[in-house]
């Protein structure tokens, strides 16, 4: 079984009905779908498709077109040097330009990927996301993420005040 | 999907998730967008609070926090109170600057020097730090740095009247005489696992252990213990430190024989500088190690040898990293051997830069480090200077106030920024006076061309018209752009690749294109070159210009559309010159130039080795240290 697992290819199927045929191990790199087959086993998955029911045809695509570039890289274990990837957030190239997709895509994409939990690419989303926030007012990330501001002039203000003492360590 | 995924329908983990990429500055920014946002950030904004101010504005500032959060508060906010797991109260000197951090407070020699207005605020303040306290039902974590002896005593009048417990504080730091004694004889903290506190000796009356430290057998729960040996005089003799020692350690072991951490902290001073290499401090440390046998459970043991502050500079000069090395490798690591058994872990804490180095442990078992002592970020960024009986000096119209803002807003500049516009002012006065022709030594020529030309064009104006415009629009431009890399990189991407690129890019068109010959000056180039950084940065949000609810023109383009604006409004200016910026720019943007930016932990060493943090005022960092 072994030795045809890189050739077996498994279908999944968008909530809107679609099939998408993908290399078994592409699929794996989300740990819902590698779980999923491991508990259904081998045969099962090779008569039916895989019901991804909370992730719609133009986003699996998407995330299926992630998983096949990063369909090498080492699989992250959860902890693992988990203070080096915080607070960067330097995301390579091909990354970036895959996440150059409008704001609801990309948050479409953050969602899908912590449904399907692949690790990697939730933190690329998120990561583009933080970039989207740094250095930034509030004032900008208001009109970069259209949010309406629904403090009272007093509000904000008191905030504001209240923010000069937090500080982390 | 029934609903179009928009940023605010996305999950609290979710947020949870991006904001552990941010730092803790644009957390709190994210939290002043809207309430959603709001609430999912609340508790991690406010988990550390740090008080810090000179006397009155820090009463000031508690008394407006008490005022937010009593019941009864008109605010329609959540109270902030509840969440706050650590406080840190500081109170800074006079003398001592707000901007940087606090160095230098341990000196308790030093007075306050009170104006008489404020001598009420001073006196409540110890009653509302309690009160403050009391606000914070949640509270794990409290340090107090209440040094000065008339502040001490206040102190002290409050905790007697004291009745309500702290039952969550499991960790507690005072710098203020005599506090952990009366919170421990008070039986105020049950839960005390963690202790910081101090001992000191003043030279007149020998040696001197205040407390005893016999208080540390009140708290029952107590794990972990770090004891600052403090001296207060200069004319202590020599060893004072290892007899202080000695005294600390004999409580310690008496009062306090289960701790299962120590941490003992000896403040570098001249005495304890002279007792050194001398064999008075070999002969203490060793007795100090054999001691630590009675601690039966002890299992982590720290020494941490220097300053508290290295931001201290007098101080950091004077160190002889000679004499410092060789008692590292002479006295201390071979008296190690002399550790009890049960400690697993020791280490050696030192403030001195150079000794951020392992060392191999000696006898084949447990762990030695050196490490480099984290700078403590202290004060936050201002004090709030809400006075109720201030008035804002804001609010008044009038040119007066326009110039007091334009001064408020240069005063806050980065130094980088600062520096560059004080150049270009500096060069503009150079070329009006007689004598050199600066302009046409410095300004890029395409037929004269040099590299030196290269660096030194943007600093250059046609008229003082020209300068002007320039400096309005490229300062805010250039600040915003220093305060996201750093001081260092900003310096070295501006005198250099990001001023030369243009300059080759603009020569090379110029000269086997065109065949013009036009030379140009002026900092304009900056400013497109960061206009296109920024254009492309918000076109990966959103990539279009929204105009009455169509989508219309790609971001991108909007700095091509200044270039135009540009060139019609000011006919002399070089439309050319902008486009090459802005070409640069472009690339910059799109991440090409990247290797150009210098890597991080360079940037971190150079500052860490300069002390930029302490000594240049204004220094932007590219990212905060954060203290364990």
């Amino acid at each position: 079984m072994a030795a045809d697992k890189s050739s077996q290819r498994v279908t999944l199927a968008s909530n809107e009905g679609t099939h998408i045929e993908v290399d078994r191990v592409v699929a794996e790199r989300s740990m819902l779908i590698k779980n999923l087959i491991e508990d259904l086993g081998d045969d099962a998955i090779e008569s039916q498709p895989i019901p991804i029911p909370n992730v719609n045809d133009p986003v699996l695509r998407k995330v299926v077109e992630w998983c096949e570039h990063h369909r090498n890289d080492a699989q992250t274990s959860a902890d693992d040097d988990n203070d080096n990837r915080k607070k960067t957030t330097d995301i390579d190239e091909w990354d970036q330009k895959f996440m150059q997709v409008d704001q609801e895509m990309l948050f479409e994409i953050i969602l899908a990927a912590n449904y399907l939990d692949i690790k990697a690419l939730l933190d690329v989303g998120c990561k583009t996301v933080a970039n989207m926030i740094k250095g930034k007012s509030p004032e900008e990330i208001r009109k970069t993420f259209n949010i309406t501001n629904d403090f009272t002039p007093e509000e904000e203000e008191q905030i504001r005040r209240e923010n000069e003492w937090a500080e982390d360590r | 999907m029934d609903e179009p995924a928009n940023a605010l329908g996305l999950p609290v983990e979710m947020w949870q998730h991006i904001a552990s990429h941010l730092r803790s500055k644009d957390v709190r920014t994210l939290a002043l967008t809207c309430k959603a946002l709001r609430n999912v950030f609340q508790e991690r904004v406010w988990r550390n609070v740090q008080f810090a101010g000179h006397l009155p504005a820090l009463s000031y500032a508690l008394k407006a926090f008490i005022k937010a959060n009593r019941k009864g508060s008109q605010s329609t906010l959540k109270r902030i109170g509840p969440g706050i797991r650590h406080a840190c109260f500081t109170v800074l000197q006079d003398h001592q600057p707000t901007q940087h951090e606090p160095g230098g407070w341990m000196d308790a020699s030093s007075h306050f020097h009170l104006s008489p207005y404020s001598d009420r605020e001073v006196g409540k303040l110890p009653s509302r730090i309690f009160k403050a306290i009391d606000l914070m039902p949640d509270l794990e974590d409290l340090e107090i740095h209440f040094d000065g002896d008339p502040q001490s005593d206040h102190m002290a009048d409050q905790m007697f009247e004291r009745k309500k417990k702290w039952e969550r504080l499991k960790h507690l730091r005072v710098v203020c005489l005599g506090l952990d004694y009366l919170i421990a004889s008070k039986g105020l903290a049950p839960k005390l696992r963690s202790l910081d506190t101090y001992v000191t000796a003043s030279g007149k009356q020998g040696f001197l252990v205040p407390q005893d430290l016999c208080h540390l057998s009140k708290f029952n729960h107590l794990q972990r213990v770090a004891v600052t040996l403090k001296l207060k005089e200069e004319h202590i003799p020599v060893g004072s430190a290892g007899a202080l020692s000695d005294c600390a350690i004999d409580k310690i072991c008496q009062y306090a024989p289960g701790i299962r951490w120590l941490i003992l902290k000896v403040h570098r001073d001249n005495a304890w500088e002279e007792s050194l290499d001398s064999p008075t401090f070999r002969e203490h440390f060793r007795r100090f190690l054999g001691k630590c046998q009675h601690l039966r459970k002890l299992t982590r043991l720290a020494v941490v040898l220097g300053h508290e502050y290295i931001s201290d500079l007098a101080i950091m000069d004077g160190i002889d990293n000679n004499r410092m090395s060789w008692v590292l490798d002479n006295v201390i690591t071979p008296e190690l051997k002399l550790r009890p058994d049960s400690v697993k872990q020791f280490c050696i804490l030192t403030d001195y830069p150079k000794y951020i180095k392992f060392v191999r442990d000696p006898d084949g078992h447990g762990s030695y480090s050196y490490q480099h002592k984290r700078v403590h970020r202290g004060t936050p960024p201002g004090v709030w200077p809400c006075g109720d009986n201030m008035s804002n000096p804001s609010s008044s119209s009038g040119p007066r106030a326009i110039l007091q803002q334009t001064t408020a807003y240069i005063d806050q500049l980065p130094i980088f920024t600062r520096c560059a516009a004080v150049v270009m002012v500096l060069c503009e006065v150079i070329s009006l006076l007689p004598g050199w022709d600066i302009k046409a030594w410095g300004r890029l020529e395409v037929d004269n061309f040099s590299m030196r030309r290269t660096n030194t064009y943007p600093f250059l104006h046609i008229d003082v018209f020209h300068l002007i415009v320039n400096l309005i629009g490229v300062t805010p431009l250039l600040e915003k752009f220093e305060r996201s890399y750093g001081t260092i990189p900003t310096v070295g991407l501006f005198i250099g690749p990001l001023s030369t690129l243009p300059a080759l890019l603009y020569v090379g068109l110029e000269r086997y294109i065109l065949h013009l010959n036009t030379w140009i000056v002026g900092a304009s180039v900056w400013g497109f070159l960061i206009f296109g950084i920024e254009a492309l940065q918000r076109n990966r949000s959103s990539p279009h210009l929204v105009i009455y609810g169509q989508r219309t023109i790609p971001t991108w383009t909007t700095p091509l559309a200044m270039i135009v604006v540009v060139a019609f409004l000011m006919p002399g200016s070089s439309a050319l010159g902008h486009l090459c910026g802005l070409a640069v720019g472009y690339v910059f943007g799109m991440g090409y130039l990247n290797r150009l930016i210098p890597p991080d932990g360079v940037c971190r060493w150079i500052e860490t080795k300069l002390h930029l943090r302490a000594r240049v005022p204004y220094y932007a960092a590219e990212e905060h240290w954060r203290g364990d």
